[in-house]
Formats: structure tokens, sequence, C-alpha cells
């Protein structure tokens, strides 16, 4: 039986390879409030009066944060917290989610809004994916739902007002994004990829991730250690992603060298200064569509459904 | 020598046999699963991956990292 480090008291629950460290239920849970708190502060991700929009899918991300953000601002009677729920219209999947979503939402005594790609763009994801290989034009399922689930978290946000957007991305969900982005070699897109986006429009809302340095394991035993129900469930699409490449292969290449999602981590985030000076971000435009700010004349939801009809 | 245990996936128990003074990691291993995806629990409680296992424990594989 190995104790935590930490208490020398416990029997450890984890033992984090990549610092030589054994902890403990209790130690162990501390350290990741801790971790979370740190990267808030670091990136001064809540403000005071912040109205916090919570992207809440219903898996162990967004569940996770949402108990720790709601247990953070316990003494802030400023801040604000709203969970936002995006229904792409996943069959055997989202609909497993929602539930787990709103049941811990009203644990919490948080105000919750469930919003859906058939009622903002008229199509669920799984008749999209039929539509647009019957048209012999599928695009892979994630180049649609990334682009619709993104835009309409920040519609959502914006309408109910939220001053931010908190997003349950992890240490391997940034990791996985430098790495893909790396090689695809859009690193234009890789210098807008950082714990908190500044709005370059004023429809939209600053999005912050305060789970970034926890790893997605760590995020799951949390949750589970602490009994929180979440959904552990698989996207139906999830086969198809470049990024379960990437995934697998970073897992194989942690196990074998502990450290490395750290240290892209760390590598990147001295990087991200030369990056963001040297592509700058131009301020953005409206959708001549849909309003939303964007890039180009029209953006890439618009893009997307525009291909549809033609 | 090998001993048995039972391994519990979702709610599936099958028996297998591991060479005795296993980890909990080298049984992990063995099922093909990566440590970096699993939080692995001995007998109902969860557990580090050097945890050795013994004669008839039970095994229990959760699969924490999907793609979503």
């Amino acid at each position: 039986m190995a104790l935590c480090n930490l208490c020398e008291e416990h029997e450890a629950v984890v033992w984090r390879r990549y610092s030589g460290v054994r902890l403990c239920k209790s130690c162990f849970t501390q350290s990741i409030e801790q971790n979370v708190k740190r990267t808030i502060r670091r990136h001064a991700m809540i403000s005071k009066n912040d109205r916090i929009a919570l992207g809440l899918s219903g898996g162990k991300d967004s569940v996770s944060i949402m108990h720790l953000l709601n247990q953070i601002t316990e003494n802030r009677p400023d801040i604000e917290l709203i969970a936002i729920t995006i229904d792409e219209g996943i069959k055997d999947y989202r609909n497993e989610s929602i539930p787990i979503a709103e049941k811990n939402a009203k644990q919490l005594g948080i105000e919750h809004k469930i919003v859906s790609f058939k009622e903002t763009y008229g199509y669920i994801l799984d008749d999209l994916l039929v539509l647009t290989k019957s048209q012999k034009r599928r695009l892979k399922a994630c180049a649609y739902c990334g682009v619709f689930r993104r835009s309409l978290l920040n519609r959502a946000a914006r309408e109910l007002g939220a001053t931010k957007v908190v997003t349950g991305h992890n240490l391997d969900d940034d990791v996985q994004a430098i790495l893909m982005n790396f090689m695809r070699s859009d690193i234009e897109r890789e210098s807008r990829l950082g714990p908190k986006t500044e709005p370059r429009h004023s429809k939209l809302v600053a999005r912050v991730k305060p789970l970034r340095e926890v790893p997605e394991r760590e995020v799951a035993l949390y949750a589970l250690l602490n009994e929180i129900e979440v959904h552990l469930g698989e996207c139906p699409y999830a086969g198809e992603s470049f990024r379960q490449v990437i995934r697998n292969w970073l897992n194989e290449v942690e196990v074998k060298y502990p450290g490395t999602k750290y240290s892209i981590l760390r590598g990147f985030d001295k990087l991200l200064p030369t990056l963001k000076e040297k592509f700058g971000h131009p301020p953005l435009q409206e959708c001549k569509y849909c309003g939303e700010p964007t890039q180009y004349k029209v953006c890439k939801a618009c893009e997307l459904l525009q291909k549809l009809k033609t | 020598m090998e001993i048995p245990i039972k391994i519990k996936y979702f709610s599936e128990i099958t028996e297998t046999k591991v060479e005795e003074g296993s980890t909990v990691e080298d049984v992990v291993k063995k099922l093909g699963f990566n440590l970096e995806t699993v939080v692995v629990k001995l007998n109902e409680k969860i557990v580090t991956e050097d945890a050795k296992v013994k004669t008839n424990d039970e095994l229990t594989i959760i699969r924490v990292i999907t793609g979503g």
C-alpha cells in the first residue's frame, strides 16, 4: 500500500509519474482546486461582476469545471454562473449527456439553457451528415460540429448577457490542438490558441479555459472520487477525426515519457507571445448573412450552410 | 505461476489469469488499454497502477478517455 506523499497518512489514489508524487483522495482534490485557481489568477480569467457562461455538455470536463467554479466563486456574490448546453443532434450520445448536464446544474442551482443546431441552423448533425454524404461532399463530422458549436456557444452566451465563456478544455485537449495546428502548418490558428481569447469584436465574448493545466485523466479522476455524475460516452464520430489519431499517439508517448504533455504546453506558452506579435489579429467584420463576427465576408457556419443548398 | 483474477469492464465480469506478482499496470497493459485512458479500481477501491493483484481480486477498468 502506497501512502500519500503530502499527508503521509492516507492511501494514494493517484501516482503522478510526471512529478513522481503520489496523492490520496483529499490531497489530490485539493491539488486540482489549487491548479484551477492558479490558472484563473495567472491569466486573470475572472473579473469583478462577471456573468460567466459555462459550455456544459454533461461530459467529465464541463461538469467538473462547473462544480469547481461553483465552489471557487462561492463567496463572490458579484459573480454569476450560467450553463449553456449545445444539442448538436447526435443520437446515442448527446441525448444521453443532456440529462446529466441538467441534473448537475439543478443540483448546484445554476441557470441552464439548452440551444440546438436544429433550431439555429435547421439541421441536427446526424441528418446534416447524411445529406452531405448523399451530395457526395461530406466533410468530417468535426468540421461541421466544431464550427457550429463554437459559433452557437458564443451567440447564446452573448444573448444571455455573459461577459465570459468558460470551456472545459483540459491539458490533453490543448496539447492535441497545438500539435494538430502545427502538423497542418496552420500557425495563424496556433497563435489564437491560448488560455484566454480576448474578443476581437463587440459580438464576441472572451473565452477562458481554467482546466488547461489539468491532465484529462485527472479531470475524470476528480469527478469519480468526488462522486460527481458525468457522461463518459464516446461521440460516434470521434473515430473519423484527426484529433483521435493525435490523442492515441500522445497517450502512448506520455506513458513512455511522462511529462511530455506538460512540456509541449510549456514550450507553446513560450512561443505564444511571439506568434501573437507576428500574426497580430485584425478586427473582425460581421457576416453578411447572419451578422456573426467573422474574418471574411461570410462566416464559416454560413459558408457550410450555403454549400448544402447549392 | 499464474493466478486467477476477475476483470470488470462496463458491467461485464470475466475471469483471466495473470502471473503472480503482477501489478495493476501489468494487467491493464495485458488487456490492451493505455494507462492514460483508464482509472482502475481494485476490489472497489481506486488504486495506483503499481498496486499488486492477488488471487481472486476484482479489477474494475473504467475507460475515462474517449473521443468527444
